[in-house]
C-alpha cells in the first residue's frame, strides 16, 4: 500500500543542512519536510515524538516529474538594529510526486487529513504554498511500483540501501530542540531517449545552409 | 566573408572563464585578426552537448590562439566561404532561423538616457519582429519564439561591470529584401555584437514542416 502526493508549486524548499544564513535546498523533497507536511495535516504537535516516528517509520520515495530551477532570494532580516543579509535558496516551477508505503490504517489517516489538513501545508518552508491538489489518494502498488509509471520523469530517490546518507528522518520538530536520523538513500534514473536530441540543427553544416 | 567553427572544451578552466565573460571571448577573437579591427560576428552554439565557437568575419581567422586556450588539441576548426550561401538567398524564401540577441529599448527618464533590456517574451517577440523590418525578413505570429534567455555579468579588465540579457529566438523567417538581409547576416543584429549576440544563422532545414 502507497500514498501518493504530488508536490507542486511555484516555489518549495527542502532544507537539510542549512546553518545560519545560508538556508540552502535539495534538488527533491526532503523525507523529513514531506512528514512534517503530513504530520501538519494531521494536526500532530511538535513535540509527539511517539506520532511523529510512527510517521517517519513509513518507506519514503519521490519522482522527479519537473527538475525545477534554483532560485536565490537575496534577502534583508532585521535583529534590533543590525541589518544582515540571507540567502535563501528555492527550487523553481519543480514538480515531484512523492510517495509513502507501510500500514494501511495510517495511509487512510494521512490521506484523508491532507485532504482537510488541521494545519496549512507548505512545501518546506512556510512562503511556499502548494499549488493544486496535494492529495493523489492510496494505490495497491509497492512504493517503486506506483513511482514508476511511464510517464516522463528524470529519476526516482527512495529510501533503500543505497550508501548515499541523509540525514533527515525527523524524531522531533520540537522547537527547542530538533532531532533528526540517517536514512540510506538510493535512485534510479529514467531510461532517456537518446534520439531525443536529434532534431537539433547544425547552423554550420553546408547541407543545413541556404 | 567566412563563417567558421571549432569545437570548445568545456572542461578547461580557460574555457568555462571565457564562457561565463564573454569579453575574454571577446578578446581572444580580435588576436584571430591580424591588421586593422575587424569586429567578426560570433554566437556560442551546443550541438549534442558539445561546445562550438561560430565566427562569421571578412576574412579567414587564425584560430591558433582559440584553439590553444579553449579547445582540445585535436579539435582543428573550419572555415568556410559564406559567400556563395549569401547569394543563394532570395526574395521569399522560408528557412529556419537562430539568433542570439540583445534586446532592448530605449528611453529618456528625467532627461538621462536609458537602455533596459527586454524581460517578457512578448516584449523580445515585439523587438525581434520590429528589428525584422529593418533586416529584410518577415515572421508569422506563432513561427518563432524566444526559446531560451539569460543574464551575462562580467567585469571587464578596466574593471568596468557588464551586464546583457541575451534572448535566443528560433523559428521561421521570410525573405522580403535579400539585399538588407545579408547585410544582418554579416554585420549583426542589435547590441552587445563584441559578446557574442547578434549573429543570425539560417538553415533550409525543413522549413515547410513547421
Amino acid at each position: 500500500m502507497t500514498i501518493l502526493l504530488r508536490l507542486a508549486a511555484p516555489l518549495q524548499s527542502w532544507g537539510v543542512g542549512s546553518k545560519f544564513d545560508r538556508r540552502g535546498t535539495e534538488r527533491v523533497p526532503t523525507k523529513s519536510g514531506v512528514i512534517g507536511l503530513c504530520a501538519a495535516a494531521i494536526g500532530i504537535s511538535r513535540e509527539n515524538k511517539e506520532k511523529i516516528h510512527e510517521l517517519s517509520s513509513l518507506k519514503f520515495g519521490v519522482r522527479v516529474d519537473r527538475p525545477g530551477v534554483l532560485l536565490r532570494d537575496y534577502h534583508t532580516a532585521k535583529s534590533g538594529k543590525t541589518a544582515y543579509v540571507t540567502n535563501r535558496y528555492y527550487l523553481a516551477d519543480a514538480k515531484f510526486t512523492a510517495g509513502l508505503e507501510g500500514v494501511e490504517a495510517l495511509l487512510h489517516d494521512i490521506d484523508a487529513a491532507l485532504r482537510r489538513p488541521a494545519f496549512p501545508l507548505f512545501l518546506g518552508r512556510r512562503s511556499c504554498p502548494p499549488e493544486g491538489k496535494v492529495a493523489l489518494g492510496i494505490v495497491k502498488e509497492s512504493l517503486l511500483d506506483a513511482l514508476r509509471t511511464d510517464a516522463g520523469w528524470e529519476y526516482i530517490s527512495y529510501d533503500g540501501d543505497g550508501v548515499y546518507l541523509v540525514r533527515d528522518v525527523p524524531v522531533s520538530f520540537s522547537q527547542i530542540r530538533r532531532e533528526y536520523g540517517f536514512r540510506c538513500v538510493e535512485q534510479i534514473s529514467a531510461e532517456k531517449q537518446i534520439g531525443e536530441i536529434e532534431d537539433e540543427i547544425d547552423w554550420f553544416k553546408e547541407s543545413e545552409m541556404p | 566573408m567566412y563563417i567558421s567553427r571549432i569545437e570548445l572544451d568545456a572542461t578547461r578552466r580557460e574555457t568555462l572563464r571565457a564562457l561565463a565573460s564573454p569579453s575574454v571571448l571577446h578578446g581572444a577573437l580580435e588576436r584571430c585578426f591580424d591588421g586593422e579591427r575587424r569586429h567578426p560576428l560570433w554566437r556560442i552554439d551546443m550541438l549534442c552537448g558539445k561546445v562550438y565557437l561560430l565566427i562569421v568575419s571578412a576574412v579567414p581567422p587564425n584560430l591558433l590562439s582559440i584553439k590553444r586556450q579553449f579547445c582540445l588539441p585535436e579539435s582543428a576548426g573550419e572555415t568556410r566561404d559564406y559567400t556563395p550561401v549569401l547569394t543563394r538567398i532570395h526574395e521569399d524564401d522560408a528557412m529556419r532561423f537562430r539568433l542570439l540577441a540583445n534586446p532592448v529599448h530605449r528611453f529618456i527618464e528625467n532627461g538621462v538616457k536609458k537602455i533596459v533590456a527586454h524581460q517578457t517574451p512578448e516584449h523580445q517577440r515585439g523587438w525581434l519582429r520590429s528589428k525584422a523590418q529593418k533586416c529584410g525578413f518577415s515572421l508569422q505570429d506563432g513561427a518563432f519564439d524566444a526559446v531560451s534567455e539569460g543574464w551575462k555579468r562580467f567585469r571587464k579588465a578596466d574593471g568596468s561591470f557588464v551586464e546583457i540579457k541575451t534572448v535566443a529566438f528560433e523559428g521561421v523567417l521570410t525573405v522580403t529584401d535579400a539585399t538588407i538581409l545579408r547585410d544582418a547576416l554579416t554585420d549583426g543584429i542589435g547590441r552587445a555584437k563584441a559578446y557574442g549576440c547578434g549573429l543570425l544563422t539560417l538553415a533550409r532545414g525543413n522549413a515547410n514542416e513547421q
